[in-house]
C-alpha cells in the first residue's frame, strides 16, 4: 500500500500542507500496523503448534511435564528419535507409505491422462455415457462409500494387502480427469492431425506428443495426488489391518493409544511424519500451490 | 475421427488390425480408469441402494437379513444420529463462513505485501500440506485436559480468562473440532484467493485508481463482485469437507463424550465396523451421501464445472 501512496503523492498538486504530509504518514504507518500485525498473527497461529511439537519432541521424559510450555528446550534430547525408529519401527512405516504413494501416484497420472486424452480428444460411440459416469463420482464422498468399498475389497481378498490400498487409490480418477481433459481439449487441433497424417498412430500421438505437452498440467495433478495419498488416513485404516503394513497417518494415530502418556516419542513421531511434505512445500512452493488450487480454480474436485 | 480421403500408411501389423486399433482408442485409453473406477466406486456406491434395506454384521454374506426400512425407521428415532447431524450443519454454519472470510481478508492483505508475500505463502502453505490427523494429534496433546498446555500459554500471555477445560469437557469439545478445522483449512482459500486476484485483470485497476478510487473502493466495487464465482466453488467445496469430517473428530474426541460431539461419518464408521451393524452404518452413510451429492449437484447445476 505503501508504493500507492507514493503514487498518489505525484498525481497530487504541488500545494499540500505539512499536517496533511503527518497524516498520510501516519495512516500508511496505521495501514501497514494492521496487514502487518493480522498476518503476523495468522502466522504465529500456524506456527505454534509445529513448533511446540518439534521442541516437545526433543525433550527428555524428566523434564518434559515441567516445561511444557518451553518452546527453546535448554538440553536438546535425540533419544525420542532413536525409540521412534527403535521401538516404534517408524523406518518401515515410512518405506510403506513411499512404496504405497509412488505406486498409488504413478499409477493415477498415467490412467488419468489417458482417460482425460479419451474423453477429450477422441470420439466413439457411449462416450458422454461413461464420461457422464466420471462426472457423477464426483459426488461421492470416500467416506460416504467406505463400508461397500470395504466388502469389496474383502470379498476380492485384498485387505491387508499394499495392492488393495494401491487400487483403491488409484479409483480416484475424476480430479485427475477433469483437470488434464480441460488442459487436451485446449492443444490446438492441428499438430495432432499433423502427425496423424503422417502415420503416427493414436497410441503414438498420445505418448510421444500429448504426454509431453502436459507435462507442467501433469505436475500439479501429481502434486495434488501426492497430497491426497500420502496424508490419507482413511483408506489405509480401512483396508490395512496388520500394524506392519501401516503407513505414516495410520501409525502416529496407533501411536497416540500406544504411547499415551510418552508425549517425546509421540511428538518425535509426528514430527517424522510432517518432515516429508514441509521439506516439499519449502522447495516447490510454485507447483504445490498449483496443484492444490488447480481443484478449485478449474472447478474440478475429488 | 480418422479423416476420409486420407491415406493411411501400412504399420508393419497389417493394415487391418491397425485399422482396428486405430477405431478403438478412445475406449482403450478410457479403460484403465474404468477398470479401477467401477469396482472402488460406482459399484460401492449403487451397492449401498441394496444394503440399506438388510441387518448384517458384516462377517458374510449368508448373515445378511432383509428388514425392509426398518433401518430408516430406526434412524428416524436415534437421538445420536440426529445430533451426529446436527453437529455436522451447526459446526459447519461456523466453519465455513470463518474458512472463507479469514481466506478472503488474509488474501486480500497478502496481495498488498509484496517484501513478505512469498515467506507468508510458504508459511500458510504448512497447513494444507500437513495430514489431518497429524494435525488433530498435536492438538489433541495441546487442548489435552490433563496437561494444559494451551492454558498454562494462555495463563503466561495474560489471557487467562480464556482458559477452557476443552477436550475434557462436552461444551467446549467442538470449539477445539472447529478451531483444528479451521487451522487444517483457510490457507486452502486464501490461496486460492490470491490465485485469483493476481489473476485478474490490472486495468481495471489502474482506470479506476486515476478516477481516484481508494482502496476500500477499489476492493469492494472491483475485486470483490469478480471474487464471485470462485467464492462460489470455495462455499462448496468447503461445505462437502465439513460432512466428510472424520478423522479429526476420531481423534480429537471419537465422538464422545456420550456421542456429543458425534458426525455423521464417524457414526456411520462406528456403526460398521465396530458395532457390527454395518446394514445400518450404510444407511447412516446413505443420508451422507445424499447430502454430499445435493451439495455438489447444485454446484455443478449453478456454476459448471469449468
Amino acid at each position: 500500500m505503501a508504493s500507492r501512496t507514493i503514487r498518489s503523492r505525484s498525481v497530487g498538486e504541488g500545494r499540500r500542507d505539512s499536517k496533511e504530509l503527518v497524516l498520510r504518514r501516519l495512516g500508511t504507518f496505521l495501514e501497514n500496523l494492521v496487514i502487518y500485525g493480522f498476518l503476523s498473527l495468522i502466522a504465529l497461529t500456524v506456527l505454534y503448534p509445529i513448533v511446540w511439537m518439534v521442541s516437545t519432541s526433543l525433550k527428555s521424559d524428566k523434564i518434559l511435564f515441567k516445561t511444557l510450555t518451553q518452546l527453546i528446550p535448554s538440553e536438546p534430547f535425540l533419544g525420542n528419535y532413536k525409540a521412534v525408529f527403535e521401538q516404534a519401527d517408524f523406518l518401515r512405516y515410512y518405506l510403506n507409505s513411499i512404496l504405497i504413494t509412488t505406486c498409488s501416484v504413478g499409477g493415477l497420472l498415467l490412467i488419468t491422462s489417458m482417460a482425460a486424452y479419451s474423453f477429450g480428444r477422441t470420439k466413439w460411440r457411449g462416450k458422454e455415457l461413461v464420461f457422464g459416469l466420471i462426472v457423477a463420482g464426483q459426488l461421492v464422498a470416500p467416506v460416504a462409500i467406505i463400508m461397500p468399498v470395504f466388502i469389496v475389497i474383502n470379498s476380492l481378498r485384498l485387505t491387508s494387502t499394499y495392492q488393495g490400498l494401491i487400487f483403491l487409490y488409484l479409483s480416484r480418477v475424476p480430479f485427475g480427469t477433469f483437470v488434464l481433459r480441460a488442459f487436451f481439449e485446449a492443444v490446438p487441433r492441428g499438430i495432432e492431425e499433423v502427425a496423424l497424417i503422417d502415420g503416427c498412430s493414436r497410441y503414438g500421438v498420445f505418448w510421444r506428443i500429448m504426454l509431453p505437452l502436459a507435462k507442467p498440467a501433469i505436475a500439479s495433478v501429481g502434486v495434488f495426488y501426492f497430497f491426497f495419498v500420502w496424508n490419507d488416513f482413511l483408506f489405509p485404516f480401512v483396508v490395512l489391518q496388520k500394524q506392519q503394513l501401516m503407513t505414516i497417518p495410520v501409525a502416529v494415530f496407533n501411536l497416540r493409544g500406544t504411547y499415551q502418556i510418552a508425549w517425546g516419542i509421540q511428538t518425535a513421531a509426528l514430527t517424522m511424519a510432517v518432515i516429508p511434505a514441509i521439506l516439499a512445500s519449502l522447495f516447490f512452493q510454485k507447483q504445490i500451490v498449483g496443484g492444490l488450487t488447480a481443484g478449485a480454480l478449474k472447478g474440478g474436485q475429488d | 475421427m480418422i479423416h476420409a480421403g486420407v491415406e493411411l500408411p501400412r504399420a508393419r501389423t497389417g493394415p487391418r488390425l491397425w485399422r482396428f486399433a486405430e477405431k478403438m482408442a478412445g475406449p482403450v485409453f478410457a479403460f484403465p480408469a474404468l477398470l479401477f473406477y467401477v469396482p472402488f466406486v460406482v459399484i460401492p456406491t449403487l451397492s449401498m441402494l441394496y444394503f440399506v434395506f438388510f441387518r448384517w454384521t458384516g462377517t458374510g454374506l449368508h448373515t445378511m437379513h432383509y428388514v425392509g426400512l426398518k433401518n430408516f425407521v430406526e434412524l428416524a428415532g436415534d437421538r445420536v444420529f440426529w445430533t451426529a447431524l446436527k453437529n455436522n450443519f451447526v459446526w459447519g454454519a461456523i466453519i465455513v463462513p470463518c474458512q472463507l472470510l479469514l481466506g478472503l481478508v488474509i488474501a486480500l492483505l497478502m496481495v498488498q505485501e509484496r517484501r513478505l508475500f512469498r515467506a507468508y505463502q510458504a508459511l500458510f502453505l504448512v497447513p494444507l500440506t500437513l495430514s489431518g490427523i497429524v494435525v488433530a494429534v498435536v492438538f489433541t496433546l495441546i487442548f489435552s485436559p490433563t496437561y494444559e498446555v494451551l492454558n498454562r500459554v494462555l495463563r503466561g500471555i495474560g489471557l487467562g480468562f480464556l482458559t477452557n477445560p476443552w477436550l475434557g469437557s462436552a461444551k467446549t469439545a467442538p470449539m477445539v473440532i472447529i478451531i483444528v478445522s479451521l487451522w487444517g483449512s483457510f490457507a486452502f482459500s486464501a490461496l486460492v484467493y490470491v490465485a485469483r486476484i493476481k489473476g485478474l485483470p490490472q486495468e481495471l485497476f489502474d482506470a479506476a485508481r486515476v478516477d481516484g478510487a481508494s482502496w476500500l473502493q477499489q476492493t469492494w466495487s472491483i475485486t470483490l463482485p469478480l471474487l464471485r464465482p470462485v467464492t462460489a466453488v470455495l462455499l462448496m467445496l468447503a461445505v462437502i469437507e465439513v460432512f466428510r469430517m472424520f478423522g479429526t473428530v476420531l481423534t480429537l474426541t471419537e465422538g464422545g463424550p456420550n456421542n456429543r460431539t458425534q458426525v455423521l461419518a464417524l457414526y456411520a464408521y462406528m456403526n460398521g465396523f465396530y458395532y457390527s451393524r454395518m446394514g445400518y452404518g450404510t444407511t447412516v452413510s446413505a443420508v451422507l451421501l445424499g447430502i454430499g451429492a445435493l451439495v455438489t449437484g447444485l454446484q455443478m447445476k449453478y456454476f459448471g464445472r469449468e
